[in-house]
């Protein structure tokens, strides 16, 4: 690999670009664990249809 | 059912899948895959920027059979995959234009310019981004999965009319050209490195949409 | 044929409606007319910056004289309380699609045929000769703007906050439909043979072929479910 590259390096485009990435992607990840997180617990939440009722 | 509690394991196993080749990509993009020649560094973005797009592609290839599945089966599972795919293809369609845009500064000096790829991916972004608006507009489940089925069905088809319509309006005056794909001649280690962060990003996205389908299916007012 | 029959029916009760009020024809009309003066203004007093943006200025004109008019395709069912009757109106929905769209098609042929003429005075151009190529591009995109437009239009009618969602999905859509018309427009204003954008016409034309197919398939899960 060249010492002096004839073209200017910009890794700060590259790291902005994956950075963006993965906090793009990282944020609707835990937003959609957050969201599963509470939809599974409303749905056990929920009361049992009568007759099938077991003790927890 | 697809997607009941046991495959909560499947999900599992994507996501962990997902994770491993990310950081496989990562590695690969960013440190052993060598320094191109004519761009410089700010190439490697090309392996975010690419499989990013492809996977759009996907997402919305799956809202369109999903579409067609509602529409003929009339079964709401079919909308869930449909409005997953939607939310989850336009993110990463988003990401395309923001990493395309990234990568356009230092290459070309600017921001945004409108070449055909980037105006038709700008397109297509706005396209199903209004997708989501209706779905978002109305509140009754069946009727937002009647009406959000014949648009997905209309915007897909219309994917490949934006493209070749932007194309030709930018290659003023020479005859109309069919799509170049990715250009062809990659050396090998390139080739690898996009491959293996375009599976990443496809097990990436298998991931985001079961989980999004599973959240869509436990909520009781559906996928919003 | 009674599916054409109810088609013309409808688009006939349209079009007659239509014109007792003239309420929507000389509203578009009058918008024409301020559009141009919005396009000058906002451009400037430059001939030729003006004069090459022209076909431009002219699908803008009609897609946003088009919006306007497109969005109220169902505007008299459903303030009239008549929505219903469409719904149980017997016989195919897609007929339906097709008698409004027909009525559609007419009145944005109207409308544009006055933009015409009025671009034709205030910006000094020589439409006669470039007329039959104009014809058929301004038919074409109409009915690629109409087609769709009349869809959207059952689509948004029920839909919170449709008057912004409507333009908001007709827009994107049409973008194939604006280049394919702006392109061909420039070329006819040119005086260049329509041999030279017939790539732009063919891809009209498969537009228009998906836009109708779509609509008449899908019309009845549009108005009903």
């Amino acid at each position: 690999m060249p010492d002096h590259p004839a073209t200017p390096e910009h890794w700060g485009f590259v790291v902005a670009a994956y950075g963006l990435a993965a906090i793009v992607l990282g944020g609707y990840w835990r937003r959609l664990v957050r969201l599963e997180r509470e939809a599974t617990a409303k749905h056990d939440r929920r009361p049992a249809p009568p007759g099938t009722a077991t003790p927890r | 059912m697809w997607f009941s509690t046991g495959s909560r394991g499947l999900t599992r196993v994507l996501g962990w899948l997902a994770a491993l080749g990310l950081l496989a990509g990562l590695v690969l993009a960013l440190g052993v895959a060598p320094r191109e020649v004519s761009q410089g560094n700010v190439q490697r973005i090309m392996y975010l920027h690419v499989p990013s797009i492809l996977t759009a592609y996907l997402a919305f290839a799956i809202v369109l059979v999903a579409s067609l599945g509602y529409l003929v089966s009339r079964r709401q599972a079919w909308d869930r995959w449909a409005g997953s795919a939607a939310e989850i293809g336009t993110l990463f369609t988003g990401l395309t234009l923001a990493s395309g845009s990234l990568w356009g500064k230092p290459t070309w000096g600017t921001w945004w310019t409108w070449d055909a790829r980037l105006t038709a991916t700008a397109v297509m972004f706005v396209t199903y981004v209004a997708y989501l608006m209706l779905r978002g507009m109305i509140d009754e489940a069946e009727r937002r999965a009647q009406l959000a089925a014949v648009l997905g069905i209309l915007a897909a088809l219309n994917i490949p009319l934006v493209h070749f319509s932007v194309l030709w309006w930018r290659t003023l005056h020479q005859p109309p050209t069919l799509l170049r794909p990715v250009p062809a001649a990659l050396a090998g280690i390139f080739r690898l490195t996009l491959g293996v962060n375009w599976v990443a990003f496809t097990l990436l996205f298998a991931y985001l949409l079961a989980k999004r389908i599973r959240v869509g299916r436990l909520s009781e007012a559906g996928l919003p | 044929m009674r599916f054409v029959r109810r088609a013309w029916i409808l688009a006939w009760k349209d079009l007659t409606i239509e014109w007792r009020a003239k309420e929507t024809l000389n509203s578009l009309f009058f918008f024409a007319l301020l559009l141009i003066f919005l396009f000058q203004f906002a451009l400037g007093p430059d001939r030729e910056r003006l004069s090459a943006a022209l076909p431009g200025l002219l699908w803008l004109g009609f897609i946003l004289s088009g919006l306007l008019g497109l969005g109220r395709t169902f505007a008299g069912e459903r303030d009239n309380d008549c929505w219903d009757g469409l719904r149980l109106a017997p016989g195919e929905k897609s007929a339906i699609y097709v008698g409004k769209l027909a009525g559609n098609l007419l009145l944005m042929l109207a409308v544009e045929a006055i933009f015409l003429l009025l671009f034709g005075v205030f910006f000094d151009l020589d439409l006669v000769a470039a007329l039959p190529g104009l014809a058929l591009v301004v038919g074409l995109g109409t009915l690629g703007l109409a087609a769709v437009g009349t869809l959207f239009a059952a689509m948004t009618a029920h839909v919170r906050a449709r008057e912004l969602l409507f333009p908001v999905l007709l827009l994107p859509v049409e973008v194939p439909v604006l280049l394919g018309t702006v392109k061909a427009t420039e070329a006819v204003l040119l005086g260049e043979p329509l041999g030279s954008v017939a790539h732009w016409l063919k891809l009209l034309a498969v537009a228009n072929v998906i836009y109708l197919t779509i609509g008449v398939l899908t019309f009845d899960v549009v108005l009903d479910g």
